[in-house]
């Protein structure tokens, strides 16, 4: 039953109180990621007064390491539906304790790409000019378009939805199924729709042939759905271990399963990728080319792609093998080689090709500068930043919700 | 927050957004003239010379409008031409004739080289000239004519000039013609060219799209005694993205070894073999091809 | 016409509210800074940049908001650059779409075109909306072509020289790209970039199959004492940093009649300019006539500009 004198405000004034109470551990985290965060904006405010071109793009090679990791995120946060759909289409109870925890993390990834785009604006200032009706937004026609859409409206559903179920459980109610679920049924699908949106923005260009067919998609899908339950995976075991919430390790060894399959999913489309490059090679392949095995001497990334590559094949070795998928010390190395070999395949490895060689003929060679590392680093600090300061204000209500419900007297969340 | 304190809340929230943008929109770009730029990219827009088009001193030069301001005629004529100019001769454009049928009217703008009074004609309205064509000697031999292939040695002077009277021009068919209708001349042997020219395809429209068609005629760009355009030298390429260093493998594809295109080929060596020495290398049919490549390039 | 498939249709009332809600913001925001008006603000004066952030898309302003942005693109260039421009905003000529047709029989690779683009258009040093490529006689691929020729002399034996600049395709890859309708396609034809609303995310980069757009890094590197005066809003007045800007037919000059500075400047008379809907242009002559090709045909963006050969 709900408790009296719990409104808006005090859930608001009690989530402060939590943000404002931690170990030393948690300043230590809180005050290094400000600190990521401070340097990263410093370096932004310098990119607004000099322009983009402290960075190494160019004309030849338009968007670069800003771009790449926004597509890694993008997939990142719509692999928080891998938690929802066994949470609530299956009914696992196991998962369902710890399906906030997913949407967090998609809040925290939908958050940081947005960022990312904005940083990469040559005007981020006239960024109003993007808003529906007030501004000239160009739907249906334009890609872009869509994926501003798709990306603010799941960061806002995932919003609405995670404060839906921490508020009702901060008043002692549990939330009304029938109120929240088909929003989370449109959760799933739009969580589909935001990686398969982006990866649309990409295959649309004829004038690259590198992004321009139609495993695209698909491609995005699976490292996405490989990738995400292994950021999920590592994240719910540091909360496990830092809080006292329970997460049951059924819930890891099921992301571990479906990091497993996709990740033999992602490696499968790959080769299909190199068999229709490389078979009969034209001039169609010469990105793909660029990138494997490099282009009139040109070759900056070989290395890193086929690193990304073995690091793919050991991670879904491992997690192909039970004992070694069971065990958590194997398992977390595979988490952590899948989340840098789909960061480096799906981020540099997807960008900068495409426009090496440009659609006339001319090979430009990029790598980021010091700026844009920086700037990076000071937006990822930011998500990391928000995912903590959101889950360290929503564990304690969802802890005691479930310790009030336990009927077994049950000591959760000690 | 109560109702009637959201709306100025918003309100300061979004002017401050505003203050915000316009401040990054404007900050950044230079306060005042930008720094002058080196003089290898300050391009002039009056450093033409159209006698490298033609490779002879004493060529028309006839400067094309570049830049900015609309051209007067007297521009499309150099200084030195208009001194030499005969004070009587008209350089206003004509009216073309149709040498085809169904030629949109246009206007030509006759060569600056056509004085009333020909040179020849400065001694041979007295001395009487031998019209059998052969290498003319003194004082004549500083004269080069390099016009016509065909035929070596039927084609000189009297095939185009008025062997009686000026040394005007003429037809094939002995009709005399005026020095500003020269492109009837050229049109005799040239009717592709012609042709394309009355149409606009070829040679160089100097009015604006819209309006009378002016054009220039056929001699403002080929000298008509050695037409052959001289080659020269190009205008800087494309530069590198500011802040940035020029890659080192932007030089020209001659300068760096580059891959060989001809290694998928059954019957092609590189081409570099072929053109220069294809002889040594060819056997049979090989040596057939290869000599067809030579002959091509030198044509 | 613009966007004749929109089918978005904006009655008169909501155009009205919006341009009404935009300006009151505007001079409310312009009121309360005129107090701090002075060149404070990046060579723009605190009422300038705020009425500059509120500014409306060129295919939305009105005749008066126009003229007034326009006032402000001057007052701008005059604080920046010390140099007293005209901006105009010439309409289309009914009845004209513009086509572009390169004998690439004539081109002789001497990049004049290139260098009086960079004038006329009042471009930084290091863009060039032209771009001449070196290639072999017996090849169309592109990806051999040499961009960084600078042999002594040109043309080359056993090459040829292609130019390319924007196509002003029929069917548009970056006009489809641009997520807030920053380029379009004009009446005449001419794919133009309001460069105001140009928000720089590059998507329309990504999409042109031509290389044909170019962005401005960094605020481009003009020397005051060569900027052409003679301007046009959609076209070669001076540009902001963070937009995207590219090849526009020139269209301060051809809308008035006259030739883009590339067909001016080019001495071989390789560049055949003119009015695709005037059946006795020359234009229409060499697509008539002439073996003409398009680059890249086969992505059905049909472009605009074609190139032939003589025989």
């Amino acid at each position: 039953m709900s408790e009296p004198g719990r409104n808006l405000s005090s859930f608001l004034v009690s989530s402060l109180g939590y943000l404002i109470r931690g170990r030393p551990l948690y300043w230590a985290w809180v005050a290094s990621l400000v600190a990521l965060i401070l340097i990263g904006g410093w370096f932004y405010v310098y990119q607004l007064r000099e322009g983009l071109v402290v960075t190494n793009m160019t004309n030849q090679v338009s968007w670069g390491f800003y771009i790449a990791n926004f597509t890694f995120l993008v997939g990142v946060a719509a692999a928080a539906v891998m938690l929802v759909v066994p949470a609530y289409i299956f009914n696992r109870h196991d998962i369902k304790d710890v399906v906030l925890m997913g949407d967090t993390m998609a809040i925290a990834a939908v958050t940081m790409a947005i960022l990312f785009v904005v940083v990469d604006l040559g005007r981020p200032d006239r960024f109003w000019h993007l808003i529906p009706f007030i501004g000239r937004f160009n739907f249906p026609q334009s890609m872009l378009a869509w994926d501003v859409i798709v990306l603010n409206g799941y960061l806002f559903l995932n919003l609405g939805i995670s404060f839906y179920i921490v508020f009702n459980h901060y008043r002692g109610k549990e939330p009304n199924e029938s109120h929240y679920f088909p929003w989370v049924l449109l959760a799933i699908f739009w969580a589909i729709s935001i990686h398969t949106v982006t990866a649309f923005l990409y295959s649309a260009n004829t004038a690259r042939p590198y992004w321009h067919n139609a495993l695209l998609a698909p491609r995005f899908i699976a490292s996405a759905f490989a990738s995400g339950p292994a950021l999920m995976a590592i994240g719910l075991q540091i909360i496990r271990k830092i809080s006292d919430y329970p997460i049951r390790q059924s819930v890891i060894h099921h992301l571990a399963l479906v990091a497993a399959i996709a990740l033999q999913v992602t490696l499968f489309f790959l080769a299909a990728e190199l068999f229709t490059d490389f078979y009969s090679e034209g001039e169609h392949s010469a990105s793909a080319r660029y990138l494997f095995f490099g282009l009139d001497g040109h070759n900056s990334l070989t290395p890193w792609i086929w690193t990304a590559v073995a690091l793919l094949a050991i991670a879904m070795l491992i997690l192909m093998i039970h004992p070694l998928r069971r065990h958590p010390v194997s398992m977390n190395i595979a988490f952590v080689l899948t989340i840098a070999g789909v960061w480096i395949e799906k981020g540099m490895g997807l960008i900068v090709p495409a426009f090496v060689p440009t659609p006339i003929g001319e090979i430009y060679e990029y790598t980021p500068s010091m700026t844009e590392v920086l700037v990076s680093l000071g937006i990822w600090a930011f998500g990391l930043l928000l995912f903590t300061l959101l889950a360290k204000a929503a564990l304690p209500v969802q802890c005691k919700f479930l310790r009030d419900k336990s009927e077994e007297g049950r000591d959760v969340c000690r | 927050m109560d109702a009637v304190a959201r709306p100025f809340v918003l309100l300061t929230v979004f002017c401050a957004w505003a203050v915000f943008a316009a401040s990054v929109g404007a900050v950044g770009e230079p306060a005042g003239p930008a720094p002058p730029g080196d003089s290898a990219s300050a391009v002039g827009v009056d450093d033409w010379d159209w006698s490298a088009v033609t490779g002879l001193d004493d060529a028309p030069v006839i400067a094309p409008s570049s830049g900015t301001q609309s051209r007067a005629l007297s521009d499309y004529v150099a200084p030195r031409e208009i001194e030499n100019a005969f004070p009587d001769f008209d350089a206003q454009p004509r009216q073309g004739y149709a040498v085809f049928k169904d030629v949109p009217p246009f206007e030509v703008i006759p060569s600056q080289r056509d004085p009333g009074m020909h040179p020849c004609s400065s001694c041979h309205q007295w001395v009487k000239g031998d019209p059998s064509p052969r290498n003319l000697k003194k004082p004549h031999d500083g004269f080069q004519l390099s016009h016509g292939l065909h035929g070596k040695g039927s084609f000189w002077c009297f095939t185009c000039h008025d062997l009686e009277g000026s040394g005007g021009l003429r037809t094939l068919e002995g009709e005399k013609l005026d020095f500003g209708d020269a492109y009837i001349l050229c049109s005799q042997c040239h009717s592709r060219q012609a042709r394309d020219w009355a149409y606009g395809a070829h040679g160089k429209r100097v009015s604006g799209w819209q309006g009378k068609r002016q054009v220039l005629n056929c001699t403002a760009c080929h000298y008509q005694h050695r037409p052959r355009l001289k080659p020269r030298e190009p205008k800087a390429g494309p530069r590198v993205r500011m802040g940035l260093e020029r890659p080192e493998h932007w030089v020209s594809q001659d300068q760096r070894p580059g891959p060989d295109h001809g290694v998928h080929s059954t019957w092609k060596r590189a081409r570099s073999d072929d053109a220069v020495s294809g002889r040594d290398k060819g056997e049979g049919s090989q040596q057939v091809i290869s000599e067809a490549l030579v002959n091509d390039e030198k044509s | 016409m613009r966007n004749p498939d929109d089918k978005r249709q904006e009655t008169d009332t909501s155009i009205r509210a919006r341009r009404n809600f935009l300006k009151g913001l505007g001079l409310a925001a312009g009121a309360g800074s005129a107090l701090f008006a002075g060149g404070a603000w990046g060579g723009n004066s605190m009422s300038d940049a705020f009425a500059d952030f509120f500014q409306e898309n060129y295919q939305r302003m009105s005749a008066e908001e126009i003229r007034e942005a326009i006032e402000r693109i001057e007052r701008k260039a005059k604080r920046r650059y010390g140099v007293d421009i005209k901006c105009e905003n010439t309409p289309p000529q009914e009845d004209v779409v513009f086509g572009y047709a390169i004998n690439v029989s004539k081109c002789r690779g001497y990049r004049d075109c290139v260098h009086a683009c960079v004038e006329e258009n009042n471009l930084g040093r290091d863009t060039q909306y032209i771009r001449v490529i070196e290639m072999d006689r017996d090849s169309t691929d592109l990806h051999h072509g040499d961009h960084y020729y600078d042999h002594g002399q040109v043309p080359v034996e056993g090459k040829y020289y292609l130019p390319m600049q924007c196509m002003q395709c029929d069917n548009p890859p970056c006009v489809k790209a641009c997520p807030v309708q920053a380029t379009w396609t004009e009446p005449d034809g001419i794919v133009v970039v309001d460069y105001d609303w140009c928000i720089g995310c590059r998507y329309c980069m990504a999409a042109c199959p031509y290389q044909a757009r170019h962005f401005n890094w960094g605020a481009p590197d003009l020397v005051p004492a060569q900027i052409n005066p003679d301007t046009h809003y959609l076209g070669n007045r001076p540009r902001p940093k963070g937009v995207v800007e590219k090849c526009h037919f020139c269209v301060q000059r051809t809308r008035k009649g006259r030739q883009p500075a590339c067909q001016e400047a080019c001495p071989t008379g390789s560049r055949i300019f003119g009015n695709l809907l005037d059946p006795n242009s020359e234009i229409r002559y060499v697509l008539a006539h002439k073996a003409v090709f398009r680059l890249k045909e086969e992505l059905g963006t049909e472009p605009k500009f074609w190139y032939f050969r003589d025989e």
